[in-house]
């Protein structure tokens, strides 16, 4: 990676976890998924230094608890998610996929669960969130719909003068 | 053209995706949440004080969720801050700059929805702790 590469990261990093952090009282309503998705399709690989840098911030920062370990894996199944589909241009297709991920969160922090507690724990864990989930896959779906064209816009924008695409 | 037809495929499919997910996890929502319990219920509510001193609330209800049973009670006074949630109890105001909150918690366990939700249950211990850190 280029020195302005290690910046943009740097950059990306602390805009997802800003945005994170402010909007953290919302009840599952967020823009870290939005942001990982547009992160993916613009800076392809690199995501992954943007996400676990971001992982590591938000344990200094709420602490390294059970939840923490769910941020091990979680934004790299979106990450990956996308790259499989990132031939694709359409909006919708990545509002649902922020909204089937926000729908699946809980199902996947239940991972953890499952090793920690057992299955019991696991799904009552899950099915004791689906609220929160439907919220969130919802809040997603809309967040993604609005938000994804101008700030994918101002990314693509803002690389094409200082970041390596490669 | 064979690309685009693929892609508006791969859309579609994405998409139905989607809409079954969201079907399925309102399905499982419905038949497995909590249902509001009829009749009159004996509860305790403790609130808990960051240095541990904690006041048992024994409260006796016909509401359905914790929220109406507390407010119909008024031993305990709430206060909501800007996003709805429980942020003054008798009086005791967090202060979210200092990662101060009100926690709730059902016979134990970190509940994991708002005290509008949660359903009350005869014999039921609920707490509202405060809470200083998001790590707990």
């Amino acid at each position: 990676m280029k020195i302005k590469d290690i910046i943009i990261v740097a950059l990306m990093s602390a805009i997802l976890l800003t945005v994170q952090v402010v909007a953290a009282p919302l009840p599952n309503i967020e823009l870290v998924s939005l942001l990982v998705i547009i992160y993916t399709l613009v800076f392809k690989w690199k995501t992954l230094f943007i996400i676990y840098i971001f992982a590591i911030l938000e344990g200094l920062i709420y602490g390294f608890g059970q939840w923490w370990f769910t941020y091990l894996y979680v934004w790299t199944v979106l990450f990956v998610v996308v790259t499989l589909l990132s031939k694709i241009d359409s909006v919708i297709l990545w509002a649902c996929v922020s909204g089937m991920f926000g729908l699946v969160f809980g199902a996947l922090c239940a991972i953890t669960y499952f090793f920690i507690g057992g299955p019991a724990y696991a799904v009552s864990w899950w099915i004791s969130g689906i609220t929160f989930d439907l919220i969130h896959g919802v809040a997603n779906f809309i967040v993604c719909l609005v938000l994804f064209k101008p700030i994918y816009l101002i990314l693509t924008k803002m690389t094409s003068i200082s970041f390596s695409r490669k | 053209m064979e690309a685009k037809k693929t892609n508006t495929k791969v859309i579609i499919i994405v998409v139905a995706v989607f809409v079954v997910l969201a079907a399925a996890l309102g399905t499982v929502w419905f038949l497995f949440r909590e249902k509001p319990v009829e009749g009159i219920k004996n509860i305790t509510v403790s609130v808990i004080m960051a240095d541990g001193s904690k006041t048992d609330y024994k409260i006796k209800t016909e509401e359905e969720y914790l929220q109406g049973a507390i407010e119909g009670d008024g031993q305990i006074t709430l206060g909501y801050n800007s996003w709805g949630m429980v942020g003054t109890v008798n009086g005791i105001e967090e202060d979210t700059s200092k990662e101060e909150w009100w926690s709730l918690y059902a016979d134990g366990e970190f509940a994991m929805v708002g005290i509008g939700e949660l359903v009350v249950k005869d014999g039921g211990k609920y707490e509202l702790r405060f809470t200083i850190g998001y790590d707990f």
